[in-house]
């Protein structure tokens, strides 16, 4: 790293240093794991704050957290997957409120779909999914919780330009328990990138630099929360619709200029709470979640053969909570039934029937010394295939149960010393969890993926142990998290091309996953705050087929780092941050040809406070500062130094 | 509370005590782990009398190759496109790297496998075969494309056009495949025409082309309906009947049905033969490679998506035996090679990938056993 790049990632520190003497309150830094209740366990990522308020998405946010990685197939706006704990996309659940997003057809969850400001918080579930959220995953969860409305009024109005030739305009309303927020947001995406015609291991004398095409996308969404107290019952309504439409430019060698994917969710969310008695609370749901997608391929240039490829879900469901809570015990139990009906090309494909039933337990023994969390979940489905193909594949009904099961020990052994500034905590944990194939992989697409049969479930034993603390002394607060787990996977789904024109689902996979995570955070007072996470990730196969077995999974980087500093004082404030990449495999045989390279991307920026208690300002921010333009998925280029600019105004107390 | 004094008191040495161990045990764990991924090696091959063969997972591709006999397998000596085919002239290979990479590149056994050149045919062409012609002139296929291409091979440079774009189906391109230059100064290019407009994989649509092109004049000089449609094998070239034979499925795989057959194309005559036809081997066929006048060899596939080897007379059209079989989806055989007195196939069973080595006297395997060439092999050919 050079003399520049660390003087861009220090820059922060400096002028917060300079800056010190009239700065005024404390950067806060909260522990993550320290909850009494069903999210006790999940890594808790505030989206209020400026490290995350500057990313561009949700992707961005997660990108930049030790347990996850996330794979980018293009800029902001277009398609990024998710792996956590170096799981695949599909084993990691997304939810909205305790509503789970994922396409039961497959695929796991486009995260470039979410803004960053809608958001107050993120849930990270790094090994399953909890008990509360329904639905079963292998890797965990993500939760997306809204801001929550409060008496206050409040104006937002959100405004950003960046020089990929787009930005967004959002704007938003908070009265009397009610929060309306709609945005829109797109983008050109137009940016240089280096074609090598195909020839990528000799001939540079036909390499050129592009500009890329049918990258750009436009999307809009709405979202609105209203809550009601009548007497002893809370009421919350939810209600969410957002469409996008986005061009599908495919790799570079078979690049598309014509193909559109559409999409549309709609989502209704209603909750009522209700205590019961002083030590418990009982809470029913109802939701209903439609989604749309259709692909546009007007002059066949994906080869599918379809001009237009439509795919209609929609899910509904009810749930259950009971509650009980004292100094004690914590204990939960929920019920939750889902029904999901997909339609392809207007055309009934299949149901999905799932039910969750489980309970779990958060009991401090001894005050605050110990804590043990149990979680037991039964996760039953009922798959209904409505197809008949052709005459050659038999569509069987599926049928099964997933069981989940997590025991969570921890010890504060700093209680001992009854120190009020210390929360410390040492764990062990052990996980089991797991998922059902995707609809696609049991039933196939319809064209070269067929019916596989007799998939079973893909199932994940994790331990782990580690610390988690937080320390005050003086003006200094830190918190410490460090990790060990070590995750075996069963039974995990790999494509194979079964004839010269078909591919199917196997259950060829074995994965061994260990790694370390640690993330440290320290602040002094307002002035400047310094953090920094690293993950340690062996990632290998080990399962039935002999050219992937010892091998690295591709997209796990043994290595990945990230460092962000931010510090200044009420006018003015920089930040600057670093994401270190390892070398890093694309492709499951481990070709050399496919080695993505060590890489550090920089950016910084600052945040200009045109008016105090942050009413209104003007941020302006760099990414990518040293160009670096090492792709993560090989055929999908990345967009080079990109500057944006945004400006935030809140009117309050209207 | 007593036992949480004796805790406090006993962690405040005990810790103490541990802390060199830790330090001991995280250095340790430093020099171990934190090397990053290690870069696979490449083996060292010889240049000559191997079967070279591509292995691909369709995500990942190499050139690897290996004895005669088995006796010796090299693995992964070249990365190449993951789809892509092989040929083999004058002792140097040629690799077709196909649709996403659409280019020709030239690998020099004698200098350790050097890539010489890597040329480039034209963005989203899918080139997907070559034929020489000449001392410097090839043909190349594009099956995305309506224009034959004639490159020196030697020189890496492409010389010339031929457009067939008069021979299109419905869709506007013809899909041109597999090559053959006879000595009799001709070139015959199969056109496949198929519907790509249609759902999901791309079925015939109509007749099947197979055309007589001029290489030097660059002109089509006939043009011949081929009986059945979709021949997708490679245009295989048998002396002693001084024919071409192609596997001709027709509607297969999804869209299985016994309309195919091996087709059989006499060069002196002009005329076409159906050697046999999917409804007399009740499976379809997807290769067939001549022996003798007596004895043939068929790769087929069942609406099970199990493939056989098969052996099978052309005279009396009788299944001498079944060679092999592959399991219920676990893989297929992809390619068949001649070298004799052995028959080698790829098998790209997924359990056991490699090459399998059968006596065409004995019709018997020679080891029981696939040669692993690390990836499932894809494509076969011989480097004498």
């Amino acid at each position: 790293m050079s003399v520049v790049n660390w003087f861009c990632l220090l820059s922060p520190v400096l002028i917060a240093l300079g800056g010190s003497l009239c700065a005024e309150n404390e950067i806060i830094v909260t522990s993550k794991k320290t909850q009494h209740g069903p999210d006790a366990l999940a890594v808790k990522v505030n989206l209020e704050s400026v490290e995350n308020t500057t990313a561009a998405n949700i992707a961005e946010v997660l990108a930049r957290q030790s347990s996850v990685y996330v794979n980018r197939f293009g800029p902001p706006g277009t398609h990024s997957s998710l792996y956590l704990r170096g799981q695949n996309p599909e084993n990691a659940g997304v939810y909205l409120e305790g509503i789970p997003l994922n396409d039961i057809y497959g695929g796991g969850f486009n995260l470039e779909n979410l803004p960053v400001f809608l958001f107050q918080e993120l849930e990270l579930y790094p090994t399953a999914s909890p008990l509360h959220l329904p639905g079963s995953f292998a890797a965990g969860a993500i939760h997306l919780r809204l801001r929550e409305p409060s008496p206050q009024k409040k104006i937002w109005l959100n405004s950003a330009l960046h020089t990929l030739g787009g930005g967004l305009m959002g704007a938003g309303v908070q009265l009397n328990g009610q929060f309306h927020y709609a945005e829109i947001a797109g983008s050109e995406n137009r940016y240089r990138y280096q074609d090598n015609a195909g020839t990528a291991f000799l001939n540079k004398q036909d390499d050129t630099w592009q500009t890329r095409q049918n990258e750009d996308f436009f999307q809009g969404g709405y979202t609105g929360y209203y809550q009601k107290t009548i007497h002893s019952h809370k009421i919350s309504i939810l209600g969410d619709v957002f469409a996008k439409e986005r061009g599908l430019p495919g790799p570079i060698g078979v690049s598309s200029e014509h193909a559109r994917l559409h999409n549309q969710r709609g989502l209704l969310n209603i909750i009522h709470l209700t205590p019961l008695g002083d030590n418990m609370v009982l809470q029913n749901q109802l939701f209903s979640l439609v989604q749309n997608q259709s692909l546009f391929d007007p002059q066949y240039e994906l080869a599918t053969g379809l001009k237009e490829n439509q795919r209609l879900t929609f899910s509904g469901g009810a749930a259950s909570s009971w509650q009980y809570f004292s100094n004690f015990i914590f204990w939960r139990n929920d019920l939750s039934f889902r029904l999901n009906q997909i339609w392809q090309n207007k055309e009934s494909f299949a149901n999905r029937i799932e039910t969750d039933l489980g309970s779990a337990m958060d009991i401090r023994p001894w005050k605050d010394y110990f804590r043990l969390l149990l979680s037991a979940k039964a996760h039953v489905l009922q798959d209904i295939p409505q197809i008949e193909r052709n005459n050659l594949i038999n569509f069987e009904k599926i049928f099964g149960i997933q069981e989940n099961l997590s025991a969570h020990l921890g010890f504060f052994p700093f209680s001992l010393w009854d120190n009020p500034n210390t929360k410390f905590e040492i764990f062990a944990a052990v996980y089991r969890s797991g998922r059902f194939p995707t609809l696609a992989e049991n039933y196939g697409d319809g064209a070269t993926l067929l019916p596989a049969g007799n998939l079973k479930r893909e199932q994940s034993l994790t331990n782990s142990a580690g610390l988690q603390g937080e320390f005050t002394c003086g003006f200094l607060s830190c918190a410490l998290v460090a990790n060990y787990f070590l995750t075996a996977s069963e039974n995990m789904i790999i494509f194979i091309a079964n004839s010269q024109q078909t591919m199917v689902a196997v259950n060829a996979g074995l994965v061994q996953l260990e790694g370390i995570e640690s993330d440290l955070r320290i602040a002094y007072r307002r002035y400047v705050s310094f953090n920094l996470r690293y993950q340690y990730l062996e990632a290998r196969e080990w399962g039935q087929l002999p050219y992937y077995y010892g091998k690295y999974l591709p997209y796990r980087p043994r290595h990945k780092a990230y460092a962000f500093s931010e510090g200044g004082n009420r006018f003015l404030r920089l930040f600057a941050g670093l994401d270190y990449m390892g070398r890093n495999f694309r492709d499951r045989y481990n070709s050399y040809y496919f080695f993505l390279q060590e890489r550090i991307r920089f950016f910084g920026g600052l945040i200009w406070f045109l008016e105090g208690n942050n009413r209104q300002q003007l941020s302006y921010t760099m990414r990518n500062i040293t160009n670096e333009v090492q792709t993560d998925v090989l055929g999908y280029p990345l967009p080079g130094r990109v500057h944006e600019i945004r400006y935030q105004r809140i009117w309050e107390g209207l | 509370m007593k036992l949480f004094h004796f805790i406090k008191i006993y962690s405040y040495f005990k810790t103490r005590d541990y802390i060199p161990p830790l330090f001991v045990l995280f250095f340790l764990f430093l020099c171990t782990h934190c090397a990053d991924l290690p870069l696979p090696k490449k083996p060292n091959v010889p240049p000559n009398n191997l079967i070279v063969a591509i292995t691909t997972d369709f995500v990942t591709g190499f050139v690897s190759a290996m004895a005669p006999d088995g006796s010796r397998l090299y693995q992964d000596i070249l990365p190449v496109h993951s789809d892509a085919v092989l040929r083999e002239h004058e002792g140097e290979l040629y690799v077709i790297n196909r649709l996403g990479a659409d280019n020709l590149t030239r690998i020099k056994p004698t200098a350790g496998y050097l890539r010489e050149y890597e040329l480039s045919l034209g963005r989203r062409s899918n080139p997907h075969d070559i034929a020489f012609v000449s001392s410097d002139l090839a043909a190349i296929s594009l099956y995305d494309a309506t224009d034959l291409l004639f490159v020196n091979y030697r020189q890496g440079k492409i010389v010339g056009r031929l457009s067939l774009a008069a021979y299109s189906d419905a869709d506007g391109l013809p899909e041109m495949s597999s090559l053959y230059y006879h000595s009799n100064g001709f070139l015959y290019v199969v056109l496949q025409r198929l519907n790509r407009h249609g759902a999901g994989i791309w079925p015939p649509s109509g007749d099947s082309l197979l055309l007589k092109i001029n290489p030097f004049s660059r002109s089509v000089v006939d043009s011949f309906t081929i009986p059945l449609s979709n021949p997708i094998s490679r245009l295989r070239y048998h002396d002693f009947r001084d024919s071409l034979i192609m596997a001709a499925p027709a509607f297969f795989g999804v869209n299985y049905q016994l309309d195919g057959g091996v087709v059989e194309f006499n060069l002196t005559t002009e005329a076409f033969s159906v050697l046999i036809s999917e409804t007399e081997l009740g499976e379809e066929v997807t290769d067939c490679l001549l022996v003798s006048s007596s004895l043939g060899f068929l790769l087929t596939q069942n609406n099970s998506f199990i493939t056989r080897i098969k052996a099978f007379d052309p005279v009396t059209k009788n299944i001498l035996a079944t060679l092999a079989s592959s399991q219920n989806m676990s893989g297929f055989f992809a390619d068949m090679l001649l070298h004799s007195p052995k028959l080698y196939v790829a098998d790209r069973n997924y359990h056991r990938p490699g090459v399998r080595i059968f006596d065409i006297n004995t019709l018997e395997e020679e080891t029981g056993t696939p040669h692993y060439l690390g990836l499932p092999p894809f494509n076969l050919d011989m480097l004498p």
